[in-house]
């Protein structure tokens, strides 16, 4: 019985844990990355619009247009004493600010990327893993030609192979990243379409997103 | 702009289909992975193998189950001692140095025998026994593998010599090792190359 456990062990970490973190995690978070580097802004506009109408408006009393009876009622709460808006503050910095800063948006990210649907994420991973494949079989080309060397030679020469492998691989693996998370995009905006009570102008949403990205 | 291709809708279609692609990727990824691979000069005994510093080259090969040094016993073994002499040469202008050795027979892998190391300045060359203690039934095939020890290496040189026991001969080696003793010399001869 521990023979079977410990090859099943064995079989765990050497085969299905390198296939799990090289093959399928790293495609993905690279992905997340991209949309948390382009995107953060995105989602929580694409929130906002999915909403509808501002923060604000949900709040009863708090716009120019709400009932007289709704804002006198606003009004009559009042702001909370400066102690406690000053602690309630302190409070959110000291245990939510990292979750807004960092958690919220990578798990935004990532939620997006997830949510694209297996066939998309299988065709992202395969083709990002051609890459990786690539460079590989660059590396190897590399090898064949120079031949085999001392570590001395190596500690000199590789971050040159480097640089050459990475030229020709890095622009490509830029430019899959930019278009899978442009697709994720579409993907969301398609499925916010065919929600019900979603928004009427699906279509007019992307050039906005996109223009979110380049921060304009 | 929209993609083109409409894949089916089915769920489980996608997500097999899904699978099936991160399997192509994970055996496309391992099998080009670069890490590990060697630079294999091979040869057969007798003749220099040339590699970047130098040659090497495997002359003799002796097997026995006991190990004498100066005609005094060292040790004995249940299995059984292959000693190869090996003559490596600096023809190069930098020190050749070979200083890890093993010996191979298929999924096996044989240490040597206490610490071995083929060292030769420029001009000169040098022999050594390469002492391994094997597994008798485990012969067939045997290569002996040298390489340069580096704390920290690239894309490596390692010759490859494979010694000469065949499955069709590995009963007279086994049966030429039982009981005969191997006088080795545990230090280096060196020479100037002529």
């Amino acid at each position: 019985m521990p023979e079977i456990v410990s090859r099943a062990w064995a079989f765990v970490t050497d085969q299905i844990w390198p296939v799990i973190v090289d093959v399928l995690a790293q495609p993905l978070l690279w992905l997340a990355v991209a949309a948390v580097v382009f995107g953060s802004r995105v989602l929580s506009l694409a929130e906002l619009w999915r909403q509808g109408q501002p923060y604000a408006a949900r709040i009863p009393g708090a716009t120019a247009f709400a009932r007289y009876r709704d804002k006198r009622a606003f009004r009559r709460i009042g702001p909370a004493p400066r102690g406690v808006r000053l602690a309630a503050s302190r409070v959110q910095v000291a245990f939510f600010g990292d979750i807004d800063d960092k958690y919220l948006p990578a798990l935004h990210s990532l939620r997006l990327v997830l949510r694209a649907g297996p066939i998309f994420l299988g065709c992202y991973v395969f083709v990002y893993n051609l890459a990786l494949i690539a460079q590989n079989y660059l590396e190897r080309l590399l090898h064949l030609i120079v031949g085999g060397h001392e570590g001395q030679f190596w500690v000199r020469w590789e971050p040159v192979f480097s640089l050459v492998q990475d030229a020709l691989v890095e622009p490509v693996r830029l430019c899959l990243l930019a278009v899978a998370f442009r697709r994720c995009l579409e993907i969301f905006v398609q499925r916010s379409t065919v929600r019900p009570g979603a928004a009427a102008r699906p279509e007019s949403r992307l050039p906005v997103l996109a223009s979110a990205e380049t921060g304009t | 702009m929209r993609f083109p291709i409409r894949f089916p809708s089915s769920k489980l279609a996608g997500v097999l289909a899904a699978i099936a692609l991160v399997a192509v990727s994970a055996v496309g990824l391992r099998l080009s992975d670069p890490k590990g691979t060697i630079d294999m000069v091979s040869g057969v005994p007798g003749k220099p193998v040339t590699i970047n510093d130098g040659e090497l080259s495997v002359d003799r090969v002796r097997v026995g189950t006991v190990l004498t040094q100066n005609d005094e016993v060292r040790d004995r073994s249940a299995g059984m001692f292959v000693a190869v002499a090996v003559t490596g040469a600096a023809t190069g202008s930098r020190e050749l140095s070979l200083g890890s050795a093993e010996l191979v027979s298929k999924d096996v892998h044989y240490k040597t025998y206490g610490l071995t190391s083929v060292v030769a300045a420029p001009g000169f060359k040098t022999s050594a026994d390469i002492v391994f203690e094997v597994d008798p039934p485990r012969i067939e095939g045997l290569t002996l593998e040298m390489w340069r020890n580096e704390v920290i290496s690239g894309y490596q040189q390692r010759v490859r010599i494979p010694l000469g026991i065949t499955a069709a001969n590995a009963n007279q080696w086994r049966d030429a090792a039982r009981g005969w003793g191997i006088d080795v010399s545990l230090s280096n001869s060196t020479r100037p190359i002529p």
